[in-house]
């Protein structure tokens, strides 16, 4: 029994940092319909810039956040006017193999710069634990866990209230009307994309006092938040949420039941099959409109 | 009888495309299908051609019941189709546009290359085989797509809106294809909205109106009719 | 010369044949003489006839698979738990091997049909990922993370060479049988049907096309292949490991260099592969050692390089550009 909750537990706040991961990812493609395929060396940047913070000056990672988030918007943006705007209209072939490219050249350009060691930021609540109704919380992962619920939220009000917001909302439903409404189209998908990477800037803050970083943790990743977009329904900000903490239980359980390393093959089966049998994922019709 | 439709329904989440609509049509007949936008006349073309289950009834072509059957096993079984919204396969060129239809009759490329180039010409689209098919105009487009429906020697023909965006010439050189075809024997069931051009070129013409068979018989006889004028044609309709 | 009939000129039969003799000639006697040379020349020839087979499903088809180092880790491993447990020579669990990918491509195709864009190339990928993690973790059979080695014993029925040179003749070989396979899909009623599927299924559908089984039929062809390229590769390094015979970069450049020369042609895939991977493998021998990773920054540069600036790839486009020009010399002649 006790085991039950602690593995619920652990599952659940593992889920919330997963789920910060996929939102960035699914409001991406939700927007632009560009399945971002470097999204998990997004988040390598990400941690690799607190780490930098912390090493050479000493700033507590989430102090960081104040600098890397910002960072993190700045680079999206970047991209998606270099790369992504050109190639918006282009078949989905050549979408995939420049994003897929793009995540090539930032891992091994951090390879290069970085080498293949394991970096990891010490901090006095790294390892630290609550005790709460007979289950340990990692204080990190509940911060992280807080923190996507507390993002989720503002995506909420930010997409219901806030003229971008909404205009984000209506190029996703129905690009063509909301250009006729005299919605800016291009500067929509430059902002989508920028929020999405600034979203896995916040996971990679919140996730760097718990894990290590290392050139090629994208992949890891990145296949994670994949298979949550695709499980909540690709382009579902809040099936994200739902699709993460729900990944976060399985990779628990099945950790606990199976084997750690099978955990990946759990999931990986559970995406194949959510693929097959019901593309559109768990919460039905995606937001955007073909 | 070469098609028949009986007792056809289609519904779509509730919304009732078709109902319980019966249609035949002889060996050699030009047949043409009209109605207001949403009538549920491309829908009747999908559910014939089998790109679409209908809710009730059976079709049957040639003797067959291809009721539920896949849309490709009804294209060998000899009904060509084109579609409203023009699917070129943009990447090829038009001769390759053909082909692709002209291989049912054989797997040899050189033979295979000839059927298309004859197909081509007999359409007028010869000059232009080399040519990459996204680069058509309009009625390019539209003459591949009834030359790709040709290629593939069916017995009916479903030809969706084939004048739709068309100048006046275009059309006429349109009408003389149709006649041409019907020379060869293929019947031929069509969508038209340009009204004079249904009424010169069919045999008989169906009227749908909300998924319903408003009237059917010959263009002389549709255009007496009151229900008809009241309900689609309007008043002081002239067949000129 | 003009344009027009420089292509003409290149496109007689003896001209064509006589440039690739010529130029295996020369490549293969510096192969004799130089180990790095001969190196170059396996990895390319190996190359080209994985692309080759990768353009089957991902070219001709458009069916962008990310996962294809599945079926060539099948068919490296097969051949080499057959020969290294049981003595079964490597040709034989060459076929093995090929057959095995054939049918869990078979799977996978079905199972995959109805996906489209970057669902199926996600599909592919985690289907890839699970393999290589299976072949991590089974340790019993595959000896896990730790890998196999393949004992040196030379000799032709062993598919293995004292030296380089009988490698060189090896991918070669492959490369060959791959590019004929190519040929006859894309000259017959195959490799029509592919390219219809790949513009547009519905329209297929409509000329009678069975999209279903022509795609499962391309993923099955292209995976055999790509089995067979992994059992050469396997023989060639006489070791196999889950983090490299199961690589997904294996899967990218596979992809690369059909993009970068031209999807869906016959000769894209076979000049992606002759120009870059030897870049590629300078790039990794001359400062692999100072700036690990460079080559494939290098290559992923390349790939987003060709998606923004040419999409066609290179044989396509340069085909297109003497195309047009040969037509405009002819319709000032009052041709066409």
């Amino acid at each position: 029994m006790e085991n039950i909750i602690q593995i619920t537990v652990s599952g659940l706040l593992m889920g919330g940092i997963y789920a910060m991961i996929a939102m960035g990812l699914t409001l991406i493609f939700g927007v632009t319909g560009i399945v971002n395929f470097a999204h998990g060396e997004f988040l390598m940047v990400a941690m690799f810039a607190t780490w930098g913070l912390n090493n050479v000056l000493g700033l507590d990672p989430y102090i960081s956040i104040i600098i890397v988030v910002p960072l993190m918007f700045i680079i999206g943006m970047l991209v998606e006017k270099a790369m992504i705007q050109p190639i918006i209209s282009a078949p989905h072939s050549m979408q995939i193999m420049a994003t897929a490219g793009l995540s090539t050249v930032m891992a091994n350009a951090a390879l290069m710069i970085m080498q293949a060691d394991y970096r990891s930021v010490v901090t006095s609540y790294g390892t630290k634990s609550l005790m709460l109704g007979g289950a340990m919380f990692n204080i990190p992962k509940v911060v992280g866990f807080v923190a996507a619920i507390i993002l989720t939220s503002l995506f909420y009000l930010f997409f219901k209230y806030t003229y971008s917001g909404r205009a984000i909302t209506a190029t996703a439903q129905n690009m063509k009307a909301a250009k006729l409404m005299g919605v800016n189209i291009k500067n929509i998908y430059t902002l989508a994309f920028a929020l999405g990477s600034a979203c896995v800037g916040v996971a990679g803050v919140l996730i760097m006092p718990i894990y290590y970083v290392f050139p090629s943790i994208g992949t890891y990743f990145c296949t994670t938040a994949f298979v949550i977009v695709v499980l909540g329904g690709m382009g579902n900000l809040y099936g994200a949420f739902l699709g993460g903490l729900l990944i976060g239980v399985v990779e628990a359980y099945s950790g606990f039941l199976i084997a750690p390393v099978f955990k990946e093959v759990v999931y990986f089966i559970i995406f194949i099959i959510i693929l097959v049998v019901r593309p559109s994922g768990l919460l039905g019709k995606t937001t955007r409109s073909s | 009888m070469i098609l028949e439709a009986k007792n056809v329904s289609k519904s779509f989440l509730g919304l009732q495309a078709l109902k319980k609509l019966d249609v035949s049509i002889n060996k050699g007949e030009i047949v043409g299908l009209i109605g207001p936008n949403g009538a549920g006349k491309t829908t009747l073309f999908n559910v014939i051609g089998g790109y679409l289950k209908p809710s009730t009834g059976e079709v049957i072509f040639d003797g067959h019941n291809i009721t539920g059957q896949h849309p490709y096993t009804v294209a060998r079984k000899g009904m060509a189709r084109t579609f409203q919204i023009v699917k070129p396969l943009t990447g090829l060129t038009v001769l390759e546009n053909v082909m692709v239809g002209s291989f049912l009759e054989g797997t040899s490329t050189k033979h295979t290359q000839e059927k298309a180039g004859e197909t081509l010409q007999q359409v007028g689209l010869y000059e232009k085989r080399n040519q990459t098919a996204g680069n058509l105009t309009l009625a390019g487009r539209k003459r591949l797509e009834v030359a790709r429906a040709l290629a593939i020697k069916p017995k009916l023909i479903l030809l969706d809106e084939v004048m739709a965006g068309l100048n006046a010439t275009e059309v006429q050189q349109t009408i003389e294809l149709i006649h041409l075809i019907r020379e060869k024997g293929i019947t031929i069931f069509i969508i038209e909205h340009i009204m004079h051009v249904i009424m010169s070129v069919s045999d008989r013409v169906i009227i749908l109106n909300y998924g319903e068979k408003l009237c059917e018989g010959t263009p002389k006889e549709i255009i007496n009719d009151k229900r008809v004028i009241e309900a689609y044609l309007g008043e002081g309709f002239d067949l000129a | 010369m003009p344009l027009n009939k420089i292509e003409t000129f290149f496109s007689k039969p003896w001209v064509k044949y006589l440039i690739v003799a010529v130029l295996l000639v020369i490549a293969l006697y510096y192969g004799v003489t130089k180990p790095f040379i001969a190196h170059n020349l396996i990895l390319i020839f190996l190359y080209m006839g994985l692309a080759q087979a990768w353009n089957i499903i991902g070219g001709y088809a458009g069916q962008l698979s990310l996962g294809h180092v599945a079926f060539f880790g099948i068919g490296a491993y097969t051949s080499t738990l057959l020969y290294a447990n049981l003595g079964i020579s490597p040709w034989l669990g060459m076929l093995v091997g090929a057959a095995l990918a054939a049918a869990v491509a078979y799977g996978l195709g079905w199972a995959c049909l109805r996906l489209k864009g970057a669902y199926l190339t996600l599909a592919t990928i985690a289907f890839a990922e699970v393999m290589r993690i299976l072949a991590a973790n089974f340790p019993s059979i595959t000896k896990g993370s730790v890998g196999i080695g393949i004992p040196f014993r030379p000799a032709l029925a062993n598919m293995i060479f004292r030296g380089k040179i009988g490698y060189v003749f090896l991918s070669l070989g492959f490369a060959f049988v791959v590019y004929l396979v190519c040929r006859y899909i894309d000259r017959n009623r195959l490799g029509y049907y592919l390219a219809s599927i790949r513009e547009d299924e519905t329209t297929s559908t409509s000329m009678g096309i069975n999209v279903a089984n022509n795609k499962v039929l391309a993923m099955v062809l292209s995976a055999i292949f790509v089995a067979i390229g992994g059992t050469i590769y396997s023989q060639y390094i006489l070791f196999v490991e889950p983090t490299s015979e199961f690589a997904y970069e294996w899967s990218l450049n596979m992809a690369l260099l059909v993009i970068f020369g031209g999807m869906g042609s016959l000769y894209g895939p076979i000049l992606g592969a002759l120009i870059l991977v030897p870049i590629q493998e300078f790039l990794r021998m001359m400062l692999g050692g100072a700036f690990q990773g460079l080559h494939l920054v290098v290559f992923g540069t390349v790939l987003i390089l060709t998606v923004l600036f040419m999409p066609k790839g290179l044989y396509i486009t340069v085909r297109d550009k003497i195309r047009s020009k040969t037509r405009k010399t002819l319709s000032d002649e009052g041709g066409i």
